[in-house]
């Protein structure tokens, strides 16, 4: 088991009325190598959820334990380290540095964690998902489908425990969402990582292990 | 900076209104007649050009009338006092002069000096001249009645005296029928124009002729 | 309608953004405004000063009374304006007591004077008193010169002219500050109406007549005083008899002093509003450059560009009418703060208040600047297709766009060259600011430019938060270089400030170690300078500078006529300044006040008669700039009758407030000891209680010499050049001030803009000091350089100033420079860490939400 969520509930203040509980009571596990989806509605507290399983977000109640640490309980500081070494993220905006070139964002991260072997690391990760031709434009100068391939690469370049994906094929048309998703099942695969994706494409969810469903806060 | 013409030089404007020794500044040849003046702004011709400056013109009037023997010097110094007379009457010595016109205490009594004061530096002037073998002509001056009656009188007075006690030939009045003249005074009301200094010339010139 | 509403409402949606430009907005206006004020309220205050020495707005004197055809010329230039005036007739006089006689001044004055300022009499009595009753008004030590007691009495008699007085009360401080009358006599005050029974008024009578006007706020007395002086010189043909002075001209060296004063004023002022313009240029496009993607959206959705202009425009003339709304608030609650804020560091009896037009200003650069700053914003991005909006990718503008991008500048530049103009008060001077601070812009970009993309050679570095950093300000190099040159822009125009400020005040300031003079003594003959100073030594008083003066012409100037032609024959009168005769002068060592700035010290052997050789002269720089003269120039001089020629070996110049004798024209050891001559000294460090008593001393045994008293005056024209000096420094510490807020503006919204990528790094791993190393790095980098640049610039950009409208008062102050330079940094350090730190504390779980 790599990630245990305990009773979580999460809710958010607004002006003028009740606070809404987004997430009630959610708890669940993940073993290590395994993928799981979280679908639901829009608004059902998916992205939520998985903003607290990151560490972006504390919970207000309940545990996130990721290989036996409970990130709720760690100060801000410690954790964007911890976090940033057991977790890779991919966004459905990419957030790629616009400034820097596919091989630069890359390579970002490794530099960032002070990692070693960083060009031969991202030489295979541009290889992998076969923008080794392309590693010198920026983000601007790619398409949407190859900014979230670097995106994935950028994700998977660290070696995470587990890796995050929100709505990763979001932004892009049906093809390319299709060829991304392939890319990122593949290399899920072939690294045995552990994959937590929240979507609402029945079909990208499909790909994985485990579908758990989130409708108004609890996991049915 | 103009800033600095500060000080000394506003008041300098003010009383000490200036030298000159005329345009024609040059030791007495041999066998001319040197004539001396020794004034102060008045004499030296404050505000008008040199050549227009009394002395000059008596000399332009000796000119007129073929003689060509004297030789004037004009050592006035603006804003200069009767204290000084003495000291100056020494330096000029070497030039060796026969006459002296000798117009100083405007500013004296300007600056309401005392005339006891005054009347000691004219005399031992005069004494010196007279040791020398110079002829003096004393200019007599007036000072203006704001002063007060007193003082005015007592100004006056020791010019005549000075005059009565050495037997010095005696202008009464050197600023006659100038003084006080709007029209014959520049704008400060104290210091003659050029038709003023044309004046003046006509009131000494008898007492130089009478000396030579 | 429909824009308009959608703009408001999308503000009041995003409070806290709007909210935070905000005062960004209104920092930058409030040091606008703060500088303006204080500007003008010292320039009030520099005026009330002067007009309470003058006693009036505006004098008019004569050595007679005015004729009724002189007054109405006056009265008809100056009109209506007038709102009050009074009359002083003044004239030196000998009062007898019962067994002395002095020389005093007389003031006699009527019921209206002074129009400024008062008389403060020991008895309490009134002015009036003494226009019915043969009082008079005297100090202390006046009367007891005079020998008359401590009692001021009907029955001490004193003489004036035939007429008996006695003392009405003393007086510790009467209203006349005159600075162009010499003190050599103490004033006495009468009634006007005792006057005629002196009989002192007659023919001959070396009387001044003044006419004192006081006019209504706001009134261009300068003009007027011009105008009247044309009027009368018509009157006169060009010789008037009647002098006329605003208070501005009471005295000719406080008159360039307060000119000097006056330009710094409109220099910070300039200043200042660049900087305002600058910053909120700055924030407006800022403001629209992130609107950029919402503008693309509507645009998509088919909005007109004139929809969205005005759309945005209403959102930005929101947030300047509500900016400048706060800076007013501010200023107005903080400006009249500052007399107590800053206690000490600005004149005392200062009120400060802010004059409407600078709120007007303020106001309208906040609504209005908007729309000029933000054109060519518009201009690109209707430019481009909204796709690449976007896709957050202007992509490169083609030529044609480039073009209507230039035009979109236009506007701006125009209403900037306005300003400026406006500001100057003149359109030369206007022009020249204008066009430097463009020119200081292209530099800086330039500089910029150069700078960023040398960052190149720095991200090869193995430092893993260097590299971030420079490869972050080199890949940005757009909008680094947009920071840059705001921020370079600031620290440039704000740096001007204190290098103008140092030459002006070690002009203004009192020298260091002066003495200030007590009595300044003339006349003093060869023979007595060693008893006086013997004399004086017994005394408890410094002698300082005594100085031979012997009075000469120069006659020639290279073998030329020193006055090329000579004037006119027959004007009578030569015009003022073509005198021919001067104070000459020798003195082994110069004095404190005196500096030599071009050419070498006089030689200190005695010169030699026989040699043939000219002797050395050391000319002043004002003497040099009047008559042209130069190092090297040969001068034709005659000293009671005797010709010498000299040459001009160094060119000298005097500190205008040193109050000791000082002289255009300084000779060379033992050319004038021989001359007759007379002296000059200045006494200082007399106990006040002590000067009269010296003073009797002197006369008693010093007759001749004569005592001018100028305690008042240097008193009085200390003072003022303490409160400039004290002025112009804290206006040069506010101007910094108003630039580091600027740039403190700038940076925080420059900041904002960063937390994104602040907030990537962290969650890519960046603990906070790797964070806290890139931004410090990054914004230090931005600021060190832009400020360095800025430094260097303002170093030559200042001089320039200071030679064209300063006469070269300039000194580098290096404190100031490093002080700016330091600040900078720290203030783009500061800044930048404090968005960042917040970043470092707040989840970053904006990077989920799909905005």
């Amino acid at each position: 088991m790599i990630l245990e969520i305990k009773a979580v509930c999460k809710s958010f203040h607004q002006v003028r009325s009740q606070p809404l509980a987004v997430l009630k009571q959610v708890s669940f596990t993940l073993d290590a190598g395994e993928t799981t989806a979280i679908v639901g509605q829009s608004g059902s507290g998916k992205t939520t959820l998985l903003s607290l399983i990151a560490g972006l977000d504390n919970p207000d109640s309940g545990q996130v334990i990721l290989e036996g640490q409970d990130l709720s309980a760690m100060k801000e500081s410690l954790l964007a380290r911890y976090r940033a070494l057991k977790i890779g993220m991919i966004f459905q905006q990419f957030h790629l540095m616009p400034h820097l070139s596919a091989r630069e964002n890359i390579s970002l991260p490794l530099e960032i964690l002070r990692q070693d072997c960083i060009k031969e690391r991202t030489d295979l990760l541009l290889e992998q998902v076969g923008l080794s031709d392309r590693q010198h434009h920026l983000p601007g100068q790619l398409s949407g489908g190859e900014c979230q391939r670097v995106a994935i690469a950028r994700a998977l370049v660290i070696k995470p425990a587990l890796l995050l994906a929100d709505e990763p094929t979001g932004n892009l048309d049906i093809a390319t969402g299709e060829k991304v998703a392939q890319l990122l099942f593949d290399l899920v695969e072939k690294e045995k990582k552990s994959l937590i994706l929240v979507t609402h494409n029945p079909n990208l969810a499909r790909q994985c292990q485990k579908i758990r469903t989130l409708d108004q806060g609890c996991l049915v | 900076m103009k800033l600095f013409k500060g000080f000394v030089f506003v008041f300098f404007i003010w009383f000490t209104y200036a030298l000159s020794p005329s345009a024609s500044v040059s030791w007495a040849q041999e066998g001319q007649i040197q004539v001396l003046f020794l004034g102060d702004s008045i004499t030296a011709g404050l505000g008008v050009e040199p050549e227009q400056a009394y002395p000059a013109l008596i000399e332009d009037m000796l000119k007129v009338r073929g003689d060509y023997s004297v030789k004037i010097t004009n050592g006035s110094i603006s804003g200069s006092t009767t204290a000084g007379a003495l000291s100056r009457l020494k330096w000029f010595l070497r030039a060796k002069p026969k006459i002296l016109v000798l117009a100083l205490g405007a500013n004296d009594g300007l600056r309401g000096l005392s005339t006891d004061e005054m009347a000691q530096n004219l005399d031992k002037t005069i004494v010196l001249a007279k040791k020398n073998h110079i002829r003096v002509v004393l200019a007599g001056m007036k000072i203006p009645p704001n002063y007060g009656p007193e003082y005015s009188n007592d100004f006056a007075k020791v010019f005549v005296a000075l005059a009565e006690k050495y037997h010095l030939s005696f202008i009464p009045f050197l600023l006659k029928d100038v003084a006080g003249k709007a029209s014959l005074n520049q704008a400060d009301g104290i210091h003659p124009n050029q038709e003023g200094h044309k004046i003046i010339a006509a009131t000494v010139f008898p007492y130089i002729l009478e000396q030579l | 309608m429909l824009w308009i509403r959608l703009g408001i409402r999308e503000l009041m949606e995003n409070k806290g953004f709007a909210f935070f430009f905000m005062v960004n907005l209104a920092l930058g206006l409030a040091g606008f405004i703060a500088i303006h004020s204080f500007g003008s309220s010292l320039d009030r205050h520099l005026d009330e000063n002067l007009k309470e020495i003058l006693t009036a707005d505006l004098v008019l004197s004569a050595n007679s009374p005015l004729t009724p055809s002189e007054l109405a010329l006056a009265d008809g230039i100056m009109g209506k304006d007038t709102t009050a005036h009074a009359r002083l007739v003044r004239f030196y006089t000998m009062v007898r007591t019962a067994d002395n006689a002095r020389l005093v001044m007389v003031m006699a004055i009527d019921d209206a004077y002074p129009l400024y300022g008062s008389f403060l009499l020991e008895g309490g009595g009134f002015q009036k008193d003494i226009q019915k009753n043969p009082g008079l008004f005297m100090t202390r030590d006046t009367a007891h010169a005079l020998g008359i007691g401590d009692n001021a009495s009907v029955d001490t008699s004193l003489a004036l002219g035939n007429k008996h007085f006695y003392v009405q009360d003393f007086f510790k401080k009467d209203p006349d500050r005159s600075l162009t009358a010499v003190e050599l006599a103490p004033k006495i005050y009468m009634g006007m109406g005792q006057l005629e029974e002196t009989g002192l008024i007659r023919f001959g009578s070396r009387i001044r007549y003044l006419y004192y006007y006081r006019f209504s706020p706001g009134t261009d007395i300068s003009k007027l005083v011009e105008r009247l002086g044309q009027g009368f010189s018509d009157n006169s043909q060009g010789q008037p008899r009647v002098s006329v002075y605003g208070s501005r001209d009471v005295n000719n060296r406080l008159g360039k002093i307060t000119g000097y004063f006056t330009g710094y004023l409109g220099l910070t002022s300039i200043v200042a509003l660049f900087l305002a313009g600058i910053a909120t240029a700055y924030l407006f496009r800022g403001y629209l450059n992130m609107k950029q993607r919402e503008m693309a959206i509507l645009m998509s959705i088919g909005a007109k560009q004139s929809e969205i202009y005005l759309y945005v425009s209403v959102q930005l003339i929101a947030l300047g009418a509500l900016a400048s709304f706060l800076a007013v608030l501010l200023s107005l609650f903080l400006v009249p703060a500052f007399p107590v804020i800053f206690k000490g560091l600005i004149p005392a009896d200062i009120r400060l208040s802010t004059d409407p037009a600078t709120f007007v200003l303020a106001v309208g650069m906040g609504m209005v600047g908007s729309l000029f700053f933000c054109l060519p914003v518009f201009v690109r991005i209707f430019g481009v297709k909204p796709l690449h909006l976007l896709k957050g990718d202007a992509g490169q503008g083609n030529l044609r766009m480039a073009f209507w991008q230039g035009i979109g500048f236009l506007p701006g530049l125009g209403a900037f060259f306005l300003v400026c103009i406006a500001v100057a008060g003149s359109m030369v001077n206007g022009s020249i600011f204008a066009l430097g601070f463009l020119l200081a812009m292209v530099f800086l970009a330039g500089m910029g430019w150069c700078v960023f993309s040398g960052c190149k050679f720095f991200f090869g570095t193995r430092h893993l938060v260097a590299k971030i950093a420079f490869r972050n300000l080199y890949r940005n190099k757009w909008s680094s270089l947009s920071c840059f040159v705001t921020i370079a822009m600031g620290t440039f125009l704000i740096s001007i400030i204190p290098q103008v400020q140092k030459g002006l005040q070690t002009e203004i300031m009192r020298p260091e170690g002066l003495k200030i003079p007590v009595f300044f003594l003339v006349d003093i003959q060869e023979e007595q300078k060693k008893p006086f100073m013997a004399f004086i030594g017994q005394e408890d008083a410094d002698l300082a500078n005594i100085s031979p003066m012997v009075r000469g012409r120069i006659l020639l100037k290279n073998k030329q006529a020193f006055y090329g032609e000579k004037a006119e024959k027959g004007s009578g009168v030569r015009p003022r300044g073509r005198r021919l005769e001067f104070n000459f002068s020798y003195r082994s060592l110069l004095d404190v006040s005196e500096t030599i700035v071009q050419g070498k010290a006089l030689s200190q052997t005695p010169w030699d008669f026989e040699a043939g050789l000219p002797f050395e002269i050391s000319v002043a720089k004002s003497f040099a700039e009047e008559h042209s003269l130069s190092i090297g120039d040969i001068l034709g001089i005659d000293i009671q009758g005797i010709s010498l020629e000299g040459r001009v070996v160094n060119i000298r110049k005097v500190r205008w407030n040193s109050f000791q004798p000082n002289f255009y024209l300084l000779f060379q050891d033992g050319v004038l000891n021989d001359a007759p001559k007379t002296y000059l000294a200045a006494i200082s460090r007399v106990a006040p209680e002590d000067r009269q008593n010296l003073k009797n001393k002197i006369v008693t045994a010093f007759p001749n010499i004569s005592i001018i008293d100028v305690t008042q005056m240097a008193g009085t024209l200390l003072d003022i050049s303490d409160r400039l000096s004290l002025s112009i420094r804290f206006m040069a510490w506010l101007a910094i001030a108003a630039g580091l807020v600027s740039i403190f503006s700038i940076v925080r919204h420059e900041a904002r803009k960063n937390e994104r990528q602040v907030t990537l790094l962290k969650v890519l791993g960046a603990d906070f000091d790797m964070i806290r190393g890139i931004t410090l790095l990054e914004f230090g980098f931005i600021g060190f350089t832009a400020s360095l640049v800025a430094l260097v610039l303002s170093f030559g950009f200042s001089r320039a100033i200071a030679w064209y409208f300063f006469d070269s008062l300039w000194r580098f102050d290096l404190l100031a420079c490093l002080m700016i330079l330091i600040l900078t940094t720290g203030v783009c350090m500061g800044t930048a860490l404090t968005g960042s730190w917040k970043v470092m504390n707040t989840k970053p779980v904006t990077l989920l939400k799909n905005t």
